[in-house]
Order: C-alpha cells, then sequence, then structure tokens
C-alpha cells in the first residue's frame, strides 16, 4: 500500500491521506497516522478511492486508527450509547462496493463518517 | 459439474491480486451476479489473508485453491499445510456495539461467515487444513 499525504484547510485544518492499493495490514496506514497525529494533526480524512480490499487486518487497522485520533477525549457519552456517535476525528471518502461491504459487515459505516463528495468531506470537519 | 485447481507451493500475500483473479475468473465463465461475485472474493481474500499472515506467520507456505462449479453455486476448497486451525469454531463479535466498547480485531471469521452462504472446516486424511467456502452466484 502507498500514501500521499496532503493538507486541506476547511474549517479546521485536514491531513488527508490517499491510500492506494488493498488495505491488509496494519502497515504503513497506522504509523503514518501515529506520525501525523504527533505532528499535530488531529481531524483525518481516508481517500479509499484507489483500494480495491479492506481485510480484517484493515478494519482493525482503522480501529486503531480511531482510538488514536480520539486521543484522550472521550466520545459523546450518550450519543454512543444511543448509537448515532460518528466520529468526529476520522472520515472516510469514496471507498469502493468491496470496500464499503467490508466497512459495513463490520459495523463500521455506523461510527465511521463515509462521503462521496470530497469537499463535503472536507467541509464536514468542525 | 466443473473443477479447476492451481496450486502455489510457495505462497505469500504478494499472490493474493494473482489468487483472486482466478476466482474471479471462474465466478465470471459462471456468470456470476456482480455483487455474489464482490461477496465471494472477500470472503476468500479474508480466508487467504488468514492462511497466510496467521497460518503460515507471512512466511511461504503451499496454498492449493480448488474451484468447483454446481449448479449456480461456486464453492471454493482451500488447502493450506499450516497448523490445524478451524475458523467455523471461532464465536462471532458483537458488531453492533460502538467501537469504543470494541477491542479492535476478530473480523476476520465474521466476514468470511457474512459473505459466503456457507463456510466449512475439515482436517485432511493426511493433515492439513481445508476450509470450504460455498457461494450461491445464480
Amino acid at each position: 500500500m502507498e500514501i500521499s499525504v496532503t493538507q486541506e484547510t476547511g474549517q479546521v485544518p485536514v491531513t488527508v491521506f490517499q491510500l492506494r492499493g488493498d488495505l491488509t495490514d496494519e502497515e504503513p496506514l497506522y504509523s503514518q497516522a501515529k506520525v501525523a497525529y504527533d505532528a499535530g494533526a488531529r481531524y483525518l480524512l481516508l481517500d479509499l478511492t484507489a483500494v480495491p480490499y479492506i481485510s480484517s487486518y484493515g478494519l482493525r487497522t482503522l480501529h486503531k486508527v480511531y482510538i488514536l485520533l480520539r486521543g484522550n477525549t472521550a466520545g459523546d457519552t450518550g450519543s454512543i450509547a444511543a448509537g448515532t456517535y460518528k466520529s468526529p476525528h476520522l472520515k472516510l471518502f469514496n471507498p469502493s462496493p468491496a470496500a464499503l461491504k467490508s466497512l459495513s459487515v463490520a459495523g463500521y459505516d455506523m461510527f465511521l463518517e463515509i462521503h462521496k463528495n470530497y469537499s463535503e468531506a472536507i467541509a464536514s470537519f468542525k | 459439474m466443473n473443477k479447476v485447481s492451481y496450486y502455489f507451493p510457495e505462497a505469500g500475500l504478494a499472490d493474493m491480486a494473482e489468487m483472486r483473479r482466478l476466482i474471479e475468473e471462474t465466478a465470471v465463465s459462471l456468470h456470476a451476479n456482480q455483487d455474489a461475485l464482490t461477496e465471494l472474493l472477500l470472503a476468500a481474500n479474508e480466508a487467504l489473508t488468514n492462511i497466510i499472515v496467521h497460518g503460515y506467520q507471512s512466511q511461504p507456505g503451499p496454498i492449493e485453491i480448488e474451484i468447483v462449479t454446481e449448479g449456480t453455486a461456486l464453492i471454493v476448497h482451500l488447502y493450506d499445510r499450516a497448523p490445524l486451525f478451524d475458523p467455523t469454531a471461532v464465536p462471532p463479535p458483537d458488531t453492533t456495539l460502538p467501537l469504543e466498547q470494541r477491542q479492535p480485531g476478530g473480523l476476520g471469521v465474521h466476514m468470511m461467515r457474512q459473505f459466503t452462504n456457507q463456510l466449512q472446516y475439515r482436517i485432511r486424511p493426511a493433515g492439513g487444513n481445508e476450509l470450504i467456502l460455498v457461494k450461491q452466484c445464480g
């Protein structure tokens, strides 16, 4: 997997990872997310346009990145309990039909925003 | 009934795309619908990744893929020589829990189950694992 990193400025600074290749392993995604987080990034958009498949290892990595970006801030416990909470820190852009199936079967689509429009995705970070 | 088989004597993650391609080609020849094909490939991808990463600890190891068509069903047999492991015995995760309350991981077998119509496991008479993924593609 290859990752290109760009920065966007919406209402907050947004780091965009453009992933290329199957997401089937923890690396290099987690290390790159950690580097970005340590450098101050708190809002990450993963562009999945060029990711044909997400395996369970890829899902686990998304979960770890979700936890990393959450930091010490607990989510809104009310909306977590109600099942309506979505991460304000980690969002996904344009997953393939196969990647979407993986996200859906794991229930991740309930907790991560998935966007089809890039500008709207950037603007959604607050 | 048609049957084709492919043997990868030193399978690794680098072979995944080729393995998927072979399964896809066979499914297409069966006129499998796209949705069923996508799900079968996801299940097979998961099973093969598990064999390579968990079973063989990411070291090269033999994998045989046998694809059988029976009516509108596509049956993928995966044979390997990794330590015995029965994925069908793994309990299902609770995917309705918020991510906050889950431990990362434990989704591989869940994906295999969800994306196939049937998932079976056998220990081969001469030793080794046989995992059978059945998908209705009609």
